[in-house]
């Protein structure tokens, strides 16, 4: 069982932004800007030495792009979630779900 | 900025990225930028091309800075990314490659160690004495003033304070000027006396230099006013004498027996000249003469200073200045005809001659900081045959040429810096001996240190070292290395490229090695030269100290006294056998410029017009004590009175130009001295003497009788008949038993004069001589280091020619022969830089031709016995190869 890890704000971003479906690195990219409203923009260097070490802790996996004729996907790497890096999202998730119902219990108002 | 530049600045910006992303994923990372950078573009024109781009390149840069640390605050659960190719991981190979080669890195950062040390501490030197700024503010506008007259050939001389007063009252151009004049006095603080160097300088002095004292003030108007005038003390008196006790300000003490209130005390750094006295008195020029006109006009003594108005030029100064001599020329004929001004800045003038000596010390360090550095490259390019392989290795695994130079670079990095802290040490302590050693009148020796100046030196010297040894090996690196690979080692003999490396950097150390022993025979040559020159007295077994006598009322009744009650005393002690008294001694600076003209009688050349004899007041036993030779009639008898007519004592000098080759004894010379022209009786002719030093030939000299013209301050000299050293206590007190409350300074034996005068020469000699042993050895090294790795490289052709039956005297004559080529083209390489240099040089030897032939003879001489030395061993071991064995053993 993987210990209680605390993930940064980019890696908790790009987890999550896989949790929808394997995507490239553009597609990564985008849907952290999407899903923040614009305010994490991962600049390639950073997004990839991300992506890369997120690899390496098992957390992601390259896949096999949706692959075609024509299609670039042969030069593209996908990535998504392996079930360890689903847990990982999932806890983090949890934790700061936690701190946000805390925050409530004090009287902080929160925006749903 | 286009796509495609875009690209290329990108890709160019990746080697920043960490190595090892840049491999997995550079493309990707390259891609994703330009996608990002082309839409952003589309939507926000130039503001998104920016944003994109300023976003992009911090990303890498600052992505560096990340890669290092652990991503999560549990950092051990993710793996450390390992480090990519970059400076770090550079010099971590380098680090890697030398750690298990102690010798090597003892050898090189040694040698390197010697060299930047040699450098590094004369730069040190150099930098405290001639490129720091003067201590005070706006430096530059500070010029010392003279007089000089083309007409009787004075290039300069210090103003007489009439001049002066002139000067200051009616220039334009200066802010204003200042002057004084060194001079011995007694000093007395509650029962202490002592006799102590003070100096006497007009208010105007510390506020022209703009000195501001630690503590207490400088002078004002006033201070200068009467007997008791103010006086500040120096940082070191104040130290020394009082421990530095702030309450000394404004305590009274007694100069010349006279009160003087203590103003303030000067700061420590403070120097002016070489000027050293303890006391600074406030002073006018009207006072502290024994018997003369209240501003003298013809007393040329003093030392001027003046500050510049802003953006005025010395040469506009110069022009104010000499209009205003010109018009007390017409207006005082027989004191200032022909006077003009003279100006020099003050650093110029502070420096003085040591500028040249300096430059050849720093010309010799840098030659054995480049010899060290040849010699290390020699020793770096002698690894890379050895090292081709290894590099041949890695260039197949995948590595780019680049970071092969990049490695060695950092390895000879690592090791000038090594070499570049040692050597800082090393100059640390050089330095110290450098300041101890006595290197003649060297200025401001006390602002010499390491300091920032000299430090971003030693780094300069480290890192040019370092790039020279590590790039000039990377010819090795260049061809095909996959060749090397393919080929097995039985390659015979050193590549060629390497031979041609290594041989012009011993012809490089040969070529530094000649100059310097060159340069070090010259020297040695000359200050020999100057040692044979007879001074015209004997040195040995004679002490010398200075009194004097403070003026006011009695003066002329106190030096008829007190000289010869002294004298007498003196000649009484054991041992002794001579004591004479001088107004200036041979070989002391001190009161040696103290010239008046001369004429023959009947002539009637005004004095403006006239040549300059040296004047000397003296007792008539001065020429025996001294051990100075008739060569006709006699001293005078000591026993003439004030108004009897004067008699004098000429040197052969002075003679030969008034009277050729007649004989001089009985005849009379005139000399325009206190009233004017007056006659002098000559009572006889002495030998010269090299009153300056043995190196300047002797000038025209007079002495005359201290009864006929007395004098306050004297010299005297006690020849005893052992050790003069010895002669010091017993002196003491004989000094206190005639006059207690007059004490004496300046204790020095003669030779120690005579030796000081040549302290400049035998600095260089041993400098350069240290300096040469060190080349030679390192020029033999680099001899022996190539033709010993050569005769390694080459066994297995030694041993073919042997079998093939060349004898090993042959094989040794080979090796010798290739020596001996290297050697002769350095030394034709040496011998012209030492002709390129001989010009500067010529000017400091004494008699001696930088083209001396023996001289340069036993240069080459040296240095070609050196390298046969050198060559000897390896050459021995060449002929000694066993043919069977070395073919076998392949």
């Amino acid at each position: 069982m993987q210990p209680n890890i605390e993930l940064t704000p980019q890696w908790f971003q790009i987890l999550l932004a896989l949790a929808e479906g394997d995507l490239h690195g553009l597609g990564v990219m985008k849907q952290v800007l999407d899903q923040t409203d614009g305010r994490m923009r991962l600049w390639p260097a950073t997004l990839y030495g991300s992506l890369k070490r997120l690899t390496e802790a098992g957390l992601i996996e390259e896949r096999d792009g949706p692959a075609g004729p024509g299609s670039d996907s042969d030069r593209r790497r996908f990535y998504g979630l392996t079930s360890r890096g689903r847990r990982a999202l999932a806890a983090e998730a949890s934790r700061l779900a936690g701190y946000v119902a805390t925050a409530r219990r004090r009287n902080i108002s929160v925006n749903p | 900025m286009n796509h495609r530049l875009s690209r290329h600045c990108y890709r160019w910006l990746l080697r920043f990225a960490p190595g090892d992303l840049r491999e997995t994923h550079g493309a990707e990372i390259e891609r994703l930028f330009l996608e990002t950078l082309a839409s952003e573009t589309t939507h926000r024109g130039v503001a998104g091309f920016l944003h994109v781009w300023i976003g992009g390149v911090a990303d890498l840069l600052l992505g560096r800075l990340r890669s290092g640390g652990s991503p999560g605050r549990d950092g051990p659960s993710f793996p450390v990314p390992r480090p990519g190719t970059n400076l770090a991981t550079d010099l971590r190979s380098a680090w890697r490659a030398l750690r298990h080669r102690p010798a090597l890195v003892a050898i090189v950062s040694g040698t390197l160690a010697v060299g930047i040390g040699a450098a590094v501490s004369i730069f040190s030197v150099l930098y405290g004495v001639l490129l720091q700024p003067l201590p005070f503010p706006e430096p530059g506008r500070l010029v010392a003033l003279f007089e000089s007259n083309a007409d009787l050939s004075i290039a300069r001389q210090g103003p007489a304070p009439g001049n002066l007063t002139d000067w200051r009252e009616l220039n334009r151009t200066f802010v204003d000027l200042a002057a004084g004049y060194l001079r011995s006095s007694v000093y007395q603080d509650d029962d202490r006396i002592e006799q102590i160097e003070t100096a006497r300088v007009t208010e105007s002095f510390f506020a022209v230099l703009g000195v501001r004292t630690v503590l207490g003030r400088g002078f004002r108007d006033g201070d200068d006013t009467g007997t008791g005038s103010a006086v500040v003390l120096s940082y070191r008196t104040w130290t020394a004498r009082y421990g530095q006790d702030p309450s000394v300000v404004g305590r009274t003490v007694r100069i010349g027996g006279e009160p003087h209130e203590i103003v303030g005390i000067l700061p420590a750094d403070f120097a002016f000249l070489a000027w050293q006295p303890e006391v600074w008195i406030a002073w006018d020029f009207s006072q502290g003469y024994t018997n003369l006109p209240a501003v003298p006009r013809d007393q040329r003594f003093l030392t001027a200073v003046g500050r510049l108005r802003t953006g005025v030029t010395p040469e506009a100064a110069r022009t104010d200045l000499d209009g205003i001599a010109a018009e007390l020329g017409r207006r005082y004929p027989a004191t200032n005809r022909g006077w003009r001004t003279q100006l020099n800045g003050l650093r110029e003038e502070t420096i003085g001659g040591a500028g040249s000596a300096l430059a050849i010390a720093m010309a010799a360090g840098l030659f054995i900081l480049i010899l060290a550095a040849v010699n290390v490259t020699n020793v770096l390019v002698a690894r890379m045959p050895a090292r081709r392989r290894e590099f041949a290795v890695r260039s197949a695994l995948g590595a780019h040429r680049f970071s092969i130079v990049r490695q060695l670079v950092c390895e000879s990095l690592i090791l000038s810096t090594a070499g570049g802290l040692a050597g800082v040490a090393v100059a640390f302590g050089l330095t110290e001996l450098l300041i101890r050693f006595d290197a003649g009148n060297i200025p401001r020796l006390e602002g010499v240190g390491l300091n920032w100046a000299v430090l971003a030196f030693a780094t300069l010297t480290m890192v040019v070292t370092g790039l020279i040894g590590g790039v000039v090996p990377n010819a090795h690196v260049q061809g095909d290395l996959a060749a090397d690979l393919r080929a097995n080692e039985s390659r015979t003999g050193e590549p060629r490229g390497s031979r041609r490396i290594r041989d012009v950097l011993v012809v490089v150390e040969v070529g530094l090695a000649v100059v310097l022993t060159a340069g070090a025979a010259l020297f040695a040559r000359s200050l020999e030269e100057i040692r044979s020159v007879d001074p015209g007295l004997d040195p040995h077994s004679l002490l010398s100290f200075r009194v004097a006598l403070e003026p006011g009322g009695d003066a002329l009744d106190r030096i008829g006294r007190y000289y010869p009650t002294l004298i007498d005393s003196l000649s009484r002690l054991p041992g002794v056998t001579a004591v004479g008294a001088s107004t200036a001694l041979p070989f002391d600076p001190l009161g040696n410029d103290f010239n008046r003209p001369y004429r023959l009688p009947g002539t009637l050349t005004p004095a403006a017009d006239a040549p300059l004899v040296q004047m000397r007041m003296v007792t008539p036993d001065l020429f025996s004590a001294l051990g100075m030779s008739f060569r006709e009639g006699t001293p005078f008898t000591g026993l003439e009175r004030l108004d009897d007519p004067r008699v004098a004592v000429v040197n052969a000098t002075l003679a030969r130009s008034l009277w050729g080759d007649r004989p001089a004894t009985g005849e009379v010379v005139e000399i325009f001295f206190r009233d004017g022209w007056q006659p002098y009786r000559v009572t006889g002719v002495v030998n010269d003497v090299r009153h300056l030093g043995q190196r300047r030939p002797a000038r025209p000299e007079v002495f005359l009788s201290n009864k006929q013209i007395p004098y306050l301050a004297m010299t005297v000299v006690v020849r005893t008949a052992g050790d003069p050293s010895r002669l010091v206590d017993p002196v003491r007190s004989t000094l206190r038993a005639v006059d207690p409350a007059q004490p004496a300074h300046r204790f020095v034996t003669m030779q120690d004069l005579l030796s000081a005068s040549l302290s400049e020469e035998r600095f260089l000699v041993v400098l350069l001589g240290t300096f040469a042993a060190v080349a030679i050895l390192l020029a033999a090294a680099g001899v022996y280091g190539v033709l010993s790795y050569s005769v390694g490289q080459s066994r297995r052709e030694i041993g073919l020619r042997l079998a093939l039956g060349a004898t090993p005297a042959g094989i040794r004559w080979r090796v010798l022969g290739r020596a001996l080529m290297v050697t002769g083209a350095g030394v034709v390489v040496g011998l012209g830089i030492h002709a390129l240099g001989a010009a500067a040089v010529a000017g400091i030897v004494y008699d001696v031709s930088p083209f001396d032939a023996r001289l340069l003879a036993g240069v080459v001489a040296i240095l070609t016995g050196a390298a046969a030395l050198a060559a000897w061993v390896p050459a021995r071991r060449a002929s000694g190869v066993q043919p069977a064995t070395t073919l076998r053993g392949e």
